[in-house]
């Protein structure tokens, strides 16, 4: 299990994790959702004990992770973000090394060595270079090292940055694999449909900050079940908030997410049944619309409306 | 355990790169190979370079004859320049077909000149083709032509009787005017006496190895070069591997091993120690070649290779502490060329101190790399002084503590968070 409890970390004036709280628990999938420069890492970073909190608490197996930082370390694994690896040396050669360093001997190691790269299909190229390797199959092989000791705490951030479809659906599967076996699975993305996809429970995060923590079901909870529509153009953002107001004063539940020259973003409930009158609610306030995208209830649409913005790569 | 699993995990690397490793070999090898041809090492004497010097005597007095025969001696005395007579066809034809270093003319009179304290010239033609040698052929012709000046000024009385006496008695003078002359020579020598002769303390200088009188050959080229190039390569291969930290870095390697279930410090003690295996393996084919192929006198050849050893460990130690505290992999190069070269330069390592000015000699040998290399060469000519060399080891090891500490703490501190 992960307890993080008010935890905080901030590089000079700059807060990266501002208070944040979250638990995971062994067998679930916790997704972290958020931006880039969100603070995932620097979460994931405290948790591995790379980075001191400057407040709050971390604890892994119920062991706090600056008090009793090898013990926490025994039992994680962690697939960072770069891809870890020797390039010079085989994949098989990385795969005992960090296995080695979690503490595997002997025919233990090469056991696992060859399970796991089984795992993720590159048993037959074992003996070769990584640097050979195509961006997909580091990509596994980063998973694999991170695996190999199965650990009872995954941390996994962002893995899937890079890949191609095929091993993004080979690595999705591992990880579900890994929470099935009963590990405790951390998971940082900023792919709306990997965290939908993949996750029991997320936490969106901004600014360092967990704005809304639940499952998926408990997500769309609180977004209602309105739709967003985003309309791109040219606008003047007083005299629309003006005209749909008058326009959608039936309506009540309406929110004007996001509002600028170029680009305006509405949540309402039933939308399409009301598209003739904002249109022409935009027309007489002097817009010119050029794209309009109407998008049914999703985390997307949960993260611009608990942002103001969509989640950007 | 991790420890060794690091080290060999490093030599791994190294060995699947051998394009690097031979790289950082390579450059050291070349300079001293440079050098040793540049020395004509290869002919086994490691002589220096002779200039040869074409003489036209249109003079052919006995002066002229002596100021030829003092050129013509030059080689047998170890002087770099040898004179040849020649013709004075032979000589323009030569000196333009670029043969020989330069081409003397005494011209016509010039003994009866220089006798009579008139204005002569001697002419010298050298060869454009030829930088060095030409130099050296026209300072030697200096130092004659000043000591034919003093000798004219102290004994021209003397000589030019000498001359008139052979030419007015057919050639031979008579036994009464060579004492007359004898006598006025030795009545002007002494009173020279104080002033030419200082008094008569001869320094023998004796190596502790040799019988006073023995010829002492002292150290041969090889001899003062080999410890000064092992040096330089293993700065230039700590350099290489001290770099390797900003590799594991940005491959994110530093990050997940610091995230393994072991202290920071096992994780760079593993990295040194497989640096240090290499840095063994060069020092010791450096040593063994050097004493077994190219013949130099390498006393205590296992003290010599921990020597030599430890001190690449303690060199890539403190590249790796710079390293560490530089703001990128850019800055750290530009930090390690700024601080090794002078190092180099001055430490004995480009330019044994042997042929360096004696006070940047002595300013070089107390750099930390000076100073090892020093007992570097004391090691390899069996002068050991076991208190100095023990006093040596516990600096070395009270460096290298320090250096290892800094560069742990630096490494899981502010260097893999920035």
């Amino acid at each position: 299990m992960i307890e993080v409890e008010s935890l905080r970390k901030a590089y000079g004036d700059l807060v990266a994790v501002d208070r944040v709280s979250f638990r995971a628990r062994p067998g679930e999938i916790y997704g972290l959702l958020g931006p880039n420069g969100a603070g995932k890492s620097t979460i994931i970073g405290c948790i591995s004990g790379l980075l001191k909190p400057d407040a709050g608490t971390v604890r892994v197996l119920e062991r706090d992770v600056i008090a009793a930082g090898l013990e926490s370390r025994r039992s994680l694994g962690v697939v960072p973000q770069e891809l870890a690896l020797y390039e010079d040396i085989s994949a098989v050669e990385n795969m005992r090394y960090w296995g080695g360093a979690y503490g595997l001997r002997g025919e233990a190691l090469t056991r696992r060595t060859d399970e796991v790269l089984t795992r993720v299909g590159l048993d037959d190229r074992g003996r070769e270079p990584v640097k050979t390797f195509s961006g997909g199959m580091k990509r596994r092989l980063n998973f694999a090292c991170g695996v190999i000791h199965n650990p009872k705490v995954l941390l996994l951030d962002e893995p899937t940055v890079g890949v191609d479809p095929q091993s993004r659906v080979r690595l999705l599967d591992l990880v579900r694999e890994e929470a099935k076996r009963g590990a405790c699975v951390l998971y940082t993305t900023h792919y709306m449909e990997e965290a939908e996809s993949l996750c029991d429970r997320l936490g969106v995060i901004d600014h360092g900050r967990l704005i809304a923590e639940g499952s998926l079901a408990e997500l769309h909870e609180q977004l209602g079940e309105r739709d967003l529509l985003r309309l791109s153009g040219r606008f003047d953002p007083e005299r629309v908030r003006s005209a749909l107001g008058e326009a959608l004063a039936a309506t009540g539940a309406w929110e004007l997410v996001q509002s600028e020259d170029e680009l305006i973003v509405l949540s309402l409930p039933q939308a399409s049944s009301r598209l003739s009158r904002i249109f022409q609610a935009l027309t007489d306030s002097g817009a010119e619309v050029r794209e309009t995208t109407l998008t049914r209830p999703n985390l997307e649409s949960l993260f611009i409306k608990l942002t103001g913005k969509e989640l950007r790569e | 355990m991790f420890v060794l699993r690091t080290a060999l995990n490093e030599i791994r690397r190294r060995l699947a790169d051998p394009f690097a490793f031979a790289l950082w070999l390579g450059i050291p090898i070349t300079m001293f190979g440079m050098i040793y041809l540049a020395f004509d090492g290869l002919s086994g004497g490691g002589e220096a370079p002779t200039a040869e010097l074409l003489v036209v005597d249109e003079d052919e007095s006995t002066l002229s004859g002596l100021l030829v025969t003092a050129l013509a001696a030059g080689g047998d005395f170890g002087s770099p320049v040898v004179a040849r007579e020649v013709g004075p066809d032979e000589g323009r034809s030569l000196i333009e077909n670029g043969k020989g270093t330069a081409l003397l003319i005494i011209p016509a009179a010039f003994g009866d000149d220089l006798l009579a304290a008139q204005p002569t010239g001697l002419e010298l033609v050298t060869n454009p083709t030829q930088s060095v040698l030409p130099q050296m052929v026209e300072e030697s012709l200096r130092l004659l032509v000043d000591a034919a000046f003093y000798v004219e000024r102290i004994f021209g009385d003397q000589i030019g009787r000498i001359l008139d006496a052979g030419e007015t008695a057919g050639g031979q003078p008579s036994d009464a005017e060579v004492a007359e002359i004898s006598i006025l020579i030795n009545q002007t020598m002494r009173r020279l006496d104080s002033l030419l002769f200082p008094p008569v303390i001869e320094l023998e200088v004796v190596r502790g190895d040799q019988e006073p009188g023995d010829e002492a050959d002292g150290p041969g080229f090889v001899d003062i070069f080999f410890p000064a190039i092992l040096f330089m390569a293993l700065f230039f291969m700590a350099a290489g591997f001290s770099e390797d930290i900003w590799v594991e870095k940005h491959q994110g390697t530093l990050r997940r091993a610091l995230a393994t279930p072991n202290r920071p410090a096992a994780f760079l003690a593993g990295k040194l120690l497989g640096a240090a295996a290499l840095i063994g393996v060069v020092c010791l084919a450096a040593l063994l070649g050097a004493k077994y192929l190219l013949g130099a006198a390498v006393e205590n050849l296992w003290l010599a290779f921990v020597w030599a050893l430890v001190s690449g460990a303690l060199f890539l130690l403190f590249l790796l502490a710079l390293q560490l505290h530089a703001t990128s992999q850019r800055a750290g190069g530009m930090l390690i060329n700024l601080i090794m070269l002078p190092l180099l330069i001055l430490g004995g390592t480009f330019f044994p101190f042997e042929v360096m000015p004696e006070s940047l000699a002595r300013i070089g040998s107390f750099t930390p790399n000076g100073w090892a290399l020093i007992q570097l060469f004391d090691i390899v000519g069996g002068e050991i002084d076991p208190a100095r060399l023990g006093i040596g080891l516990g600096a070395l090891a009270l460096a290298g503590a320090l250096l290892f500490v800094i560069a742990s703490r630096r490494m899981a501190g502010a260097f893999v968070r920035s």
